[in-house]
């Protein structure tokens, strides 16, 4: 059959829609009863009216339904199309019909004549929007001015909620979850679909028991439905009851509990085999993990979950699970489908057609309805037939073929969906070549929001010219479809809004002989995230590299900047620099309202990230990840300002040894040197001894401490792998603390909070293979309290058959004053037959020493499921009393108290003293002012607490010392003063104690002194604004001075400002701290602690807060002496713990 | 006073019904769910006590097909579509539950002689069916008269059967052509099929023979999918403002349909699988093929007294193989034997053939309760052989 030419059969159709227009004007008559229907009752048609009848039946004639057109009328017919709309259009500005007629009859007419072309002419598709509620049948009363009507309509307005709410349709148009649903409408509508399509659809009653199990409950049982709409996919003439299966949908009647809904109730009669041929080209293949004989239901209504039974024919319908679904299948594979264009020339096509529909058990157990729609081997064909000179330049010979698959579906629980795709989006690989420029993939997305429906079309094109290539990614078109509520859109009732698709990346690369590189440029303008990198080198000497991200929008979404760069450049060879030392390579960082994250950064260390800052390599290739390094290293905040010089050195030539160092300098905040050494010998392309430290050391001056940590990456001594981590931390202030650890802590030891990751063990993969195994790891490591020393050894040799495994290793607590160790040590040796333990020798044992020595331990011997232990408990040697003797603590209190440097003299808090102090020498005397205070503090011995010892030594003289104020002095006491103790110096602990109980505490060290009574109080501080009138005389004023630069110079002014000298400056804080007396800060008050009962968290005692654990432990003791029973029951725990009272 | 029932759950059914609330001296009987079958209808009117008997006329309103089949359920359980078959079981007492033991009191459709007030003599009461087509089906009519007691005259449409609505109006009743065309294979073009058309030898209501000019003009270009076209016909006189009513002018053409003829077979085995051998088989299904089994006559036994051959428009059984492309599938122990067919139809209202009323549409009208405008029945008179059958 001749297949015609696209554009001639959408000339036909639109002329075809024409055609009630056409009728109606057969007569006068006819005509006013055609706007009758519209419910316009008019005694007479106005002219405007009438002068539709031309153009309606011209553009109706050329494509008349008998007659056709032929190509060549192809474009008279569009002229008369467009001007038979166009006629329609004008009726909006007629004279002689009424306003309301003027205003709403084009719209009306147009809804009109495309609802019946649909309906009428093209009922596949017609049918089917009625049915998903999109075209509309609405019976209109009479009202002032109208006769009733039926009227016609899109329902356009809901399109915004189409994919938010994709039932928004079908609630809209048949009241889907109320108690009028319009199911009558909706299944007639549904039958007149199921016939369009060729297959047999009727009502049909139901059998007695199905009817009694679907309307039980009815509300009105009278209106309840007696037929159901069935429809036989295939049926047997001559013997139904031999062969038949199809569906059925009844409508369920409301009742109490439920809204109107409806059942569907497919039906099978008869084996069958999978795949039923109904055409040549369609067939049906039934999936039925249920049984269908007796009666399936499945029950579908609003708000509630599915459900099914079977048997309900039987009058005992019970509930079941299982999924059906009735998958169709139109096979073009060797005719396709041709839905556009001609065969043999430019054309749309489709080879397999799939629609199924049916039930499955979503994965919460429920059922969802779910229909979905495939296209396979579909192809889109351009061919160069009949293109002008230039596109057939440009097309390739054999045309343009671009092959795709296609799903898209509606499920109850998920929605619209496209299959094989995340969400709306398809990626369809292209690689078209259009002369230099290459098309790799299209995309084509939907992505509705905020009741916009934006479509992307959009391509990845790479160009080659020669030296220079480039990619763009997904450059393109966006069109924005709305919805007006008030129908006034540039296309009628949709807005369409055309737009540019910015690409989300651009990629060139470079390649001159001189010249070599390329860069990337990545954009996202939602985010507000512009990210690049650049990498050039010049003749294999320099190469430079840059790599960038800049921010448009604050992590919360605002507005702002923020700015990130590091640019390097290296030198080949490199320069030297005199004694073996050459400089491989400059750069820099800068960042401007960003800050440095040292958790990161020290993370960075261990895990090689710190390479994307360090001198990156391969920044083209790695840009995603340099990038992503860069955004957790160093993340935006406001107000800081990032600057950090970076070097790289070598010594020899070429540089067995180099080493990157950068220095970071956060303003205002903190500094950090980070870096990697690295060491390759005797040469890098053939290293036997190949190390690579990475390290980074911070000194933060807001939390008082400074740290270092260096892990080693990469890292082997011949095929020796080297791998482990040190770590420095000295911290000073409020929270002191001392530790060193290389190759971590002891096993039991709970390390304090560190700024970095715990250092790995330091380890020797000796021999590393599949049959063999050597290992040898260790560790050191030195706190306030203790010192800790590790190495094992492990060893397996044979596979996975036969394996002999063994390991030895020891872990130490050294104490030097007195001199004291215990070790504990492990050893084993295994040999294993398929897994299976054959024999094992094992030694655990503690030893402690010196005086005396104890060994103690267990030996176990294993054969196969036999083990002898054998225990053993030795101790030998000299018991020596190595304990100092005791010491009078008194006297050395006192001693303290009466040096000078324990006492201070504070001025009064505020310092608004309004008088100016005359500076005083230093004397041995100490000065105090008439409102200041006094505070006098030690550091020798805790106050408040029970004293055991002080460092080796027992107390001879106190177990625990107060300090108060002498009544006379005409001084009393305004705060306590707490300085930080090693409390394992003052305490008998064991040595699981010493290691999990904190290292140093804050206990009471002295008073804080004033005078005695009322202190001097000045009232609330309040603002005023002065304001002084300003004259100026100026002869040559000059109201508006044009200032070109002022805009962005105040800008930058402004902010550098805002942390340069003289805003630092103390003269600038004073004045700015007398303008804010009060100091608003939030401050995390010290941690208190609380003795609790193990049970239940719930405080013991009348006391529920200490100060400080010891405070709370030694209270504890207190009431374990008194009741030793308590002693298993209590616990000091942190206050936040505490359970509340009931 | 008439009695009628609508029972169909279609919107054509409601057009039925509210037909029948606004025809003259016509009462419409709601189904329900204990009412939904004619034997029920019947009961129902017999029984109630607000039913002045004799009632005159019954009509019964339905989809309804020149093959001889209607929509509407005559009696409850009864075995598959309501056709010339169950109109012989309404008279035997066939049913579903027990079908070895025939009981008349569940399947009968005899209207007693006392609602209608017949004793002897010539029918007075008439039986009207208003469903499409079905009056040509004679041999059913005559059966369905019989099951209805042979008390009534029963009358059915010949041709297709139309309401239109027009809600400030009422209701109009007319008819329309169905001139359909059935072909073994598809037609390649246009002009084939109009031939075709033309050589059926259609005419008119009257006797008058369809020229080819019109035949012309209502084939579409298109002759592979359906086709609609809208007419606004006049109606020959005003009713209020109304000279026209809106009606339409069909092709149908749904494809390629399939008559599917199974045979089963003891095992698989068993089943034929050369073409020779299947159509031979498929031969003597049709020979051995029984509507019911306990029927003596088989379906496609000339002796029939309605063949099925003839139900689907065939001449003989001969004619009906010979008219269709048969294809065979197995399935398992079972011969599945599909007869391909191409129906084309065009359905065309009926419009008056009298030179002083050419092309005014011929319609009853009824209006809506408290209408001003009168009612008109004499468009279409029950006992107009042109436009109804009577048996």
């Amino acid at each position: 059959m001749e297949t015609k030419d696209t554009l001639v059969v959408m000339a036909e159709e639109l002329g075809k829609a024409m055609q009630p227009l056409v009728s109606a004007s057969s007569s006068p008559g006819a005509l006013r009863d055609f706007l009758e229907e519209l419910g316009w009752d008019l005694a007479a048609v106005p002219a405007s009216i009438n002068a539709l009848k031309g153009p309606a039946e011209l553009a109706t004639r050329m494509g008349a339904e008998n007659e056709g057109v032929a190509a060549g009328d192809v474009q008279q017919m569009i002229t008369a199309i467009r001007a038979a709309f166009e006629a329609l259009g004008n009726l909006s500005n007629a004279g002689d019909l009424a306003a309301a007629m003027k205003n709403e009859l084009p719209g009306q007419l147009l809804e009109y004549l495309l609802v019946e072309y649909l309906l009428k002419n093209q009922p596949s598709f017609g049918q089917l929007l009625k049915v998903v509620g999109i075209i509309r049948l609405e019976q209109i009363p009479a009202q002032a001015g109208r006769v009733a009507y039926l009227r016609r309509t899109f329902a356009f307005a809901d399109f915004g909620s189409l994919f938010s709410d994709p039932l928004v349709f079908f609630k809209n148009a048949f009241k889907w979850g109320q108690s009028d649903f319009r199911g009558e409408e909706w299944s007639a509508a549904l039958m007149e679909l199921i016939r369009s399509w060729g297959f047999n659809a009727d009502m049909e009653t139901i059998s007695p028991n199905a009817l009694a199990k679907l309307t039980e409950n009815s509300i009105n049982p009278a209106n309840d439905h007696i037929t159901a709409l069935k429809t036989y996919f295939l049926k047997s003439d001559n013997n139904p009851a031999d062969l038949s299966a199809g569906a059925g949908l009844y409508l369920l009647p409301e009742t109490a509990a439920d809204k109107p809904g409806f059942a569907i109730m497919p039906f099978l009669n008869g084996k069958l085999e999978e795949t039923i041929v109904i055409t040549d080209k369609l067939s049906l293949a039934i999936k039925a993990a249920l049984d269908l004989s007796g009666g399936v239901g499945i029950i579908v209504r609003p708000g509630k979950d599915i459900t099914a039974f079977a048997g309900l024919d039987s009058g005992t319908p019970g509930s079941i699970s299982g999924t059906i679904s009735m998958l169709f299948s139109a096979n073009g594979a060797r005719d396709p489908f041709i839905l556009i264009g001609k065969r043999d020339a430019s054309r749309l096509e489709i080879g397999v057609v799939t629609a199924e529909a049916g039930t499955r058990f979503h994965n919460q157990g429920k059922f969802e309805v779910f229909t979905e729609f495939g296209i396979q081997q579909g192809k889109i064909v351009v061919k160069a037939d009949g293109a002008d000179g230039f596109l057939a330049q440009l097309l390739p010979g054999d045309g343009i073929n671009v092959n795709f698959d296609l799903a898209v579906g509606f499920s109850s629980t998920k929605g619209f969906y496209f299959g094989g795709s995340g969400g709306l989006e398809i990626q369809l690989p292209a690689h078209i070549q259009l002369g230099p420029i290459e098309i790799n993939a299209a995309m084509i997305a939907l992505k509705p929001k905020d009741g916009e429906l934006p479509l992307e079309l959009a391509a990845t094109i790479k160009g080659d010219l020669g030296v220079l290539k480039a990619t763009v990614e997904n450059i393109g078109l966006k069109a924005i479809f709305t919805f007006p509520q008030d129908g006034k859109g540039n296309l009628g009732p949709v807005n369409l809004a055309m737009g540019f698709r910015p690409p989300n990346g651009v990629g060139l690369a470079v390649d001159a002989g001189v010249i070599k590189g390329g860069g990337y440029l990545f954009l996202d303008f939602d985010k507000g995230e512009y990210a690049g990198a650049l990498e050039l080198t010049f003749s294999e000497v320099i190469s430079l590299k840059a790599i960038g991200i800049i921010n448009t929008k604050m992590p919360d979404g605002s507005a702002g900047f923020s700015l990130l760069i590091i640019i390097t450049a290296e030198f080949g060879t490199g320069l030297q620099l005199g004694f073996g030392f050459v400089l491989l390579g400059v750069g820099g960082l800068l960042g401007l309202n960003r800050t440095m994250n040292l958790q990161a950064l020290a993370e960075g260390i261990r895990s090689g990230g710190i390479n994307s800052v360090m001198f990156p390599s391969n920044i083209i290739e790695n840009a995603p990840r340099i990038i992503s390094d860069l955004r957790a290293f160093f993340p935006i905040e406001e107000g800081k300002f990032l600057i950090g010089p970076m070097a790289k050195l070598g010594w020899g030539t070429p540089a067995l040894i180099s080493v990157s160092i950068g220095i970071i300098i956060e303003i205002p905040g903190n500094i950090a040197i980070v870096g990697i050494l690295k060491i390759a010998l005797p040469t890098e392309e053939a290293a036997l001894i190949q190390l690579q430290v990475n390290f980074i050391g911070a000194i933060e001056f807001d939390k008082s401490r400074m740290w270092f940590f260096a892990t080693l990456y990469e890292s082997r001594v011949l095929f020796m792998t080297i791998e482990g981590g040190m770590g420095l931390l000295i911290a000073w202030g409020n929270d002191s603390n001392f530790v060193v650890s290389i190759g971590g802590f002891h096993p039991a030891f709970n390390p304090p909070p560190l700024p970095f990751p715990s250092p790995d063990r330091l380890s020797f993969n000796i021999v590393n293979t599949p049959v063999a195994k050597i290992r040898v790891l260790g560790y050191f490591a030195v706190t306030s309290n203790t010192v800790q020393f590790g190495v094992k050894a492990e060893l397996m040799f044979g596979f996975d058959a036969c394996k002999i495994e063994g390991h030895i290793a020891f872990d130490a607590l050294f104490q030097f004053s007195p001199f004291y160790f215990i070790i504990q040590l492990s050893a084993s040796l295994s040999v294993k037959v398929f897994g299976i333990g054959l024999f094992s020798v094992s030694v655990r044992m503690s030893l402690e020493g010196p005086t005396p020595y104890r060994a103690k331990g267990t030996g176990t011997i294993s054969i196969l499921f036999f083990d002898f232990d054998v225990d053993f408990d030795e101790t030998w040697g000299e018991t020596r009393n190595t304990s100092l003797p005791p010491i009078e603590i008194m006297p050395l209190v006192r001693e303290e108290f009466n040096k000078l440097a324990n006492w201070k003299a504070q001025l009064p808090a505020g310092s608004h003293i309004l008088v100016s102090l005359r500076k005083i020498d230093e004397t041995e005397e100490l000065v105090l002012h008439p409102i200041g205070t006094l505070q006098v503090s030690q550091r020798y011995v805790p106050l408040g607490l029970t004293i055991n010892k002080v460092g080796s030594q027992k107390a001879a003289d106190v177990k625990k010392l107060t300090v108060s104020e002498e009544p006379s002095s005409g001084l009393s006491k305004t705060a306590d003063l707490r300085e930080s103790f090693a409390m394992a110096q003052f305490q008998d602990m064991k040595n699981e104690e010493k290691l999990s109980r904190p290292s140093f505490q804050k206990e009471l060290s002295g008073l804080e002194l004033s005078g005695a009574g009322a202190q001097v109080r000045t009232g609330r501080a309040v603002r005023r604004v002065v304001r002084y009138e300003l004259i100026i005389v100026d002869n040559n004023f000059r109201r508006f001075i044009r200032r070109f630069f002022s805009f962005f110079s105040s800008l930058l002014f402004t902010h550098f400002l805002k942390r340069n000298a003289a805003a630092r400056s103390v003269l600038s804080a004073n004045t700015r701290s007398k303008l804010n007396p009060y100091t608003d800060k939030v401050v995390a008050g010290q941690a208190a602690y609380a003795v609790a009962s193990m049970a239940n968290n719930k405080a013991y005692g009348p006391v529920t807060s200490f100060a400080s654990e010891a405070l709370a432990r030694e209270y504890m003791n207190e009431q374990i002496a008194k009741d030793p029973n308590l002693k298993e029951s209590l616990q000091v725990i942190s206050q936040h713990e505490l359970n509340p009272a009931a | 006073m008439d009695y009628s029932f609508a029972p169909g759950g279609t919107p054509f059914d409601g057009l039925l019904r509210a037909f029948y609330t606004r025809r003259g001296n016509t009462t419409l009987i709601a189904a329900t769910a204990a009412r939904n079958t004619l034997r029920e209808f019947i009961s129902h009117i017999d029984g109630s006590a607000t039913v002045t008997k004799p009632i005159q006329d019954m009509l019964l309103g339905t989809h309804a097909n020149a093959q001889g089949y209607l929509a509407a359920t005559m009696f409850d359980n009864q075995i598959g579509r309501t056709g010339y078959e169950v109109m012989e079981d309404a008279i035997s007492g066939r049913h579903t539950s027990d079908s070895t033991t025939p009981d008349t009191t569940l399947t009968s459709i005899a209207i007693p002689d006392t609602l209608i007030g017949y004793t002897t003599g010539p029918v007075a009461n008439n039986f009207h069916i208003k469903g499409c087509n079905v009056g040509r089906a004679t041999a059913f009519l005559q059966k369905m008269k019989e099951a209805l007691g042979d008390h009534v005259n029963l009358t059915a449409p010949l041709h297709f059967f139309g309401l239109y609505q027009h809600t400030a109006y009422g209701i109009w009743e007319f008819l329309a052509y169905e001139f359909k065309l059935l072909s073994k294979t598809a037609f390649a073009n246009r002009a084939a099929l109009v031939t075709a058309f033309d050589n059926l030898g259609l005419t008119f209501y009257n006797g008058d023979p369809v020229p080819v000019a019109d035949i012309e003009t209502w084939v579409p270009r298109t002759i592979t999918r359906a086709a609609t076209t809208p007419l606004n016909l006049p109606l020959g006189i005003s009713i209020g403002s109304r000279t026209t009513i809106g009606t339409e002018r069909q092709f149908r053409y749904p494809g390629p349909e399939d008559y599917t003829f199974t045979i089963n077979f003891p095992n698989a085995s068993q089943v034929p699988s050369t073409p020779a051998d299947r159509m031979t088989a498929l031969e003597n299904g049709l020979d051995s093929f029984k509507y019911r089994q306990s029927d003596t006559v088989g379906g496609f036994d000339p002796a029939h007294p309605y063949p099925e051959y003839e139900r689907w428009g065939y001449s003989s059984k001969q004619d009906f193989l010979d008219e269709h492309d048969w294809r065979f599938e197995k399935s398992g122990s079972r011969l599945i034997c599909r007869g391909r067919f191409h129906a084309y139809t065009l359905l065309v209202p009926i419009t008056d053939r009298d030179p002083a009323n050419l092309g005014n549409i011929i319609f009853n009208f009824h209006p809506n309760a408290g209408s001003p405008h009168a009612a008109i029945t004499t468009g279409l008179v029950e006992t107009d052989t042109n436009f109804f059958a009577t048996v």
